[in-house]
C-alpha cells in the first residue's frame, strides 16, 4: 500500500449505536488520501460486525484486549501516514476536516500538532472554542486540557519523542489514564512541540447521557491536579530560566501555597499573570541548523512528463 | 539533482489537472515540500505563496522544466556569502540544444541596462530572502513581466550581478504567449520601465516619458527621431547632473540609440 498522507487513529470500544455514522464521516471526507486505523478495544458488543461491513481498503483493523491507553498507542505506533489524526467513535467529522487540518500543517511547518474548536451534539449543543496561538495555549494549559482531544492532528515524527517499548511507542501514559490527552499536550508543550488550534469547527462532539460515575469523576480530577502540579513547577523553573528576576516571587508563592496560605487556584493565577510577561519566550525552539539555507520555490503545472523524465 | 543538500524545494501545484501532484506526492525526500490545490490561480500567485513560506537565507524561483548544472546552488551560494552586499545573482545559461547565451555582467552595467529590459535569466537567480520580502515579492498584476519589475525593484536597492558562468540548460518555451498577452506584457513592460527609470532619479514629462518607452522597446517610426534625439540629451545632462548612473557607461549606453544607429536599423 502507498504510505498515506494521514493516519487516523480511532479506538473503539462498544461503540454500536454511533460506530456507523463516525465511520461514514471519515470515509466521506473531501481530502481521501488517509488510512483510517481502527483499533478494537476489546469490544464486547456487534461493533466488530459494524466494522467488517465496509469494504474500503483504507480500513486498518487492529484487535487488542481491553486497554485503553495501550490501544492509543498501538494505533500510533501502527500509523504510517505523514501526519497522525485523532478520532473517536462517536463523534462526527466535519466533512473537509482533515482536509483543512492538512493544509494548515502543510502551510505551517513550524507547528507540530493542530487542534480546532468542536460543536457539542447529544445532550446539549454548544460550541466549544480554544485559544488559537501556541503562546496562549501555553499558559491556558495551567487552568485546564488546551486542545479537544478528537481534533487533533499531528506529525508523526513526534512520537519519536516517547520510549519505545515492546514495540509500541508509549505516546499515552497510563499511569495518567482519565486524563491522558491533558499529560501529553502538557509533555509535549515542554518538550517545546509547538501547537496551533485553527478557529474552526472540525468535529461533531457527542455528549452523552450516561451519568460520569463520582468514581470515574474523583480519578480525573486527581489526575488533573497532579499533571497541573507539574507543569506549573516547569513552567515556574521556565520563566526564572528567562528572567531571573522573577525568582524571588515565586519562590514566595510557593512557600505561601506549601503553608495554605494560597490556593491552588490562586497560585495558578500568579504564575500565569507572570507567564504573560514572557510568553513569546516560554518553551521557545532554537531553530539553528534546521533552517535551510536556500529554498528553491517551483510551481508547477502539467509538468507529468518532466517529472516522470526526471525521476 | 544537486550537490548542495541544506536546502528545501518547495513544489506548489497549480492545478493540474494531470497527474502532476500525484507522481510528485510520492517523492519521500523531507526536503520537499508539496503545497497548491486544484485552482489554476497562476504561476506567479504560487511563486508568493512558496516565497512567503520558505525559510531559506536564499531562494531560487524555478520553472517545472528548466535544468541547472549540478554545482549550481553551491556556486552561487558561495559568492553570495562572501558577498554579503550582493542582493542577488544570475548567471549565463546554454539554449538545450544550442549556444551560449551571456548575460551582462557588473552592477554599474546591468543598473543601466534595466532601463531597457530584464537582464537576468530569472531561474538562474538567486535571491536573499529577506529582500525578496522586502520588495515585497513579485507584483501579481504584471503578469510574465513581474520578473523584470522584481528585478528593477532589487537593482534599486543594492548590488545585483550575473555570473560569467553557464548554471542553467534552457528550454524555450514551446507555447506561444498569446498576442493577446504579448501587447499586455508591452504595456506592463513600459510601465515597469518608466517607473524604474524615475526612481532612478530621472525626471521626465508625459511626452519624454512616452517617448522613452517607444525607444526602449524598439516601437518607433521616423515620425519619432526628433523626439528621440531631444530626449536622448536630456536623459545624457539628467545623469551627469544627478549622478545617477556612471557618465562614460551611460553615454556608451546611449550610443546603441544613436539617432545614426536608429537610421541604419530602419534603412
Amino acid at each position: 500500500m502507498e504510505q498515506p498522507q494521514i493516519s487516523i487513529v480511532m479506538p473503539v470500544y462498544n461503540a454500536t449505536k454511533y460506530l456507523k455514522d463516525s465511520i461514514d464521516s471519515i470515509l466521506s471526507q473531501s481530502f481521501s488520501d488517509f488510512e483510517l486505523i481502527i483499533v478494537n478495544d476489546g469490544s464486547t458488543d456487534e461493533s466488530l460486525d459494524i466494522i467488517k461491513k465496509y469494504n474500503d481498503l483504507r480500513i486498518v483493523v487492529i484487535n487488542n484486549s481491553h486497554n485503553f491507553i495501550n490501544s492509543l498507542n498501538m494505533g500510533i505506533t501502527a500509523a504510517k501516514g505523514k501526519y497522525i489524526a485523532r478520532m473517536d467513535a462517536d463523534d462526527i467529522m466535519m466533512p473537509d476536516r482533515l482536509e483543512i487540518q492538512y493544509r494548515f500543517l502543510e502551510k505551517n511547518r513550524h507547528i507540530d500538532i493542530c487542534g480546532g474548536w468542536i460543536h457539542t451534539f447529544g445532550s446539549y449543543e454548544r460550541e466549544m472554542q480554544t485559544k488559537q496561538q501556541s503562546k496562549d495555549i501555553i499558559l491556558s494549559a495551567i487552568f485546564h486540557c488546551p486542545l479537544y482531544h478528537p481534533t487533533i492532528m499531528m506529525r508523526k515524527e513526534i512520537r519519536e519523542l516517547f520510549e519505545y517499548n515492546d514495540e509500541i511507542y508509549q505516546v499515552y501514559n497510563e499511569e495518567y489514564v482519565y486524563a491522558e490527552d491533558y499529560k501529553l499536550w502538557t509533555d509535549l508543550l515542554t518538550k517545546k512541540c509547538k501547537f496551533e488550534n485553527i478557529p474552526q469547527i472540525l468535529v461533531k462532539y457527542r455528549v452523552s447521557e450516561t451519568q460520569v460515575t463520582s468514581l470515574f469523576q474523583k480519578e480525573m480530577l486527581m489526575k488533573t491536579c497532579k499533571i497541573q502540579n507539574e507543569y506549573l513547577e516547569i513552567i515556574m523553573a521556565e520563566i526564572i530560566k528567562i528572567n531571573e528576576k522573577y525568582y524571588d516571587i515565586l519562590d514566595n508563592a510557593i512557600d505561601l501555597y506549601n503553608s495554605s496560605k494560597l490556593s491552588f487556584d490562586n497560585l495558578k493565577m500568579i504564575v500565569y499573570s507572570i507567564g504573560s510577561n514572557v510568553s513569546d519566550k516560554l518553551f521557545e525552539k532554537e531553530y539553528k541548523g534546521e533552517q535551510p539555507l536556500i529554498s528553491i520555490v517551483m510551481p508547477v503545472y502539467n509538468v507529468e512528463e518532466f517529472v516522470k523524465r526526471s525521476n | 539533482m544537486h550537490t548542495y543538500t541544506n536546502f528545501e524545494f518547495i513544489i506548489l501545484d497549480d492545478g493540474s489537472t494531470d497527474n502532476t501532484y500525484k507522481l510528485i506526492s510520492q517523492y519521500t525526500d523531507p526536503r520537499i515540500i508539496l503545497m497548491g490545490d486544484s485552482n489554476n490561480v497562476g504561476n506567479y500567485k504560487r511563486r508568493n505563496e512558496g516565497c512567503k513560506l520558505a525559510k531559506g537565507k536564499y531562494i531560487c524561483v524555478m520553472d517545472g522544466d528548466d535544468i541547472a548544472v549540478p554545482n549550481r546552488l553551491e556556486k552561487q551560494v558561495e559568492i553570495m556569502e562572501a558577498n554579503p552586499h550582493l542582493l542577488a545573482l544570475g548567471s549565463d545559461f546554454r539554449w538545450i540544444n544550442g549556444g551560449i547565451y551571456k548575460k551582462p555582467k557588473t552592477y554599474d552595467i546591468i543598473k543601466i541596462m534595466l532601463l531597457s529590459n530584464n537582464m537576468f535569466l530569472h531561474p538562474s537567480l538567486i535571491i536573499r530572502r529577506d529582500i525578496l520580502e522586502k520588495v515585497n515579492y513579485y507584483n501579481e498584476e504584471y503578469y510574465f513581466s513581474s520578473d523584470y519589475d522584481l528585478m528593477c525593484k532589487i537593482a534599486l536597492l543594492g548590488e545585483v550581478d550575473n555570473i560569467d558562468d553557464c548554471l542553467m540548460f534552457y528550454r524555450a518555451h514551446q507555447k506561444q504567449i498569446s498576442t493577446k498577452h504579448h501587447v499586455k506584457q508591452e504595456t506592463y513592460a513600459n510601465q515597469i520601465r518608466l517607473k524604474y527609470a524615475e526612481a532612478c532619479g530621472f525626471i521626465l514629462s508625459e511626452a519624454q516619458k512616452d517617448t522613452l518607452t517607444k525607444l526602449m522597446s524598439q516601437r518607433y517610426d521616423n515620425g519619432d527621431i526628433e523626439a528621440i534625439k531631444s530626449l536622448i540629451d536630456i536623459l545624457k545632462s539628467q545623469n551627469k547632473e544627478r549622478e545617477i548612473y556612471d557618465n562614460k557607461l551611460f553615454n556608451e549606453f546611449l550610443k546603441r540609440y544613436s539617432i545614426q544607429n536608429i537610421e541604419k536599423m530602419h534603412n
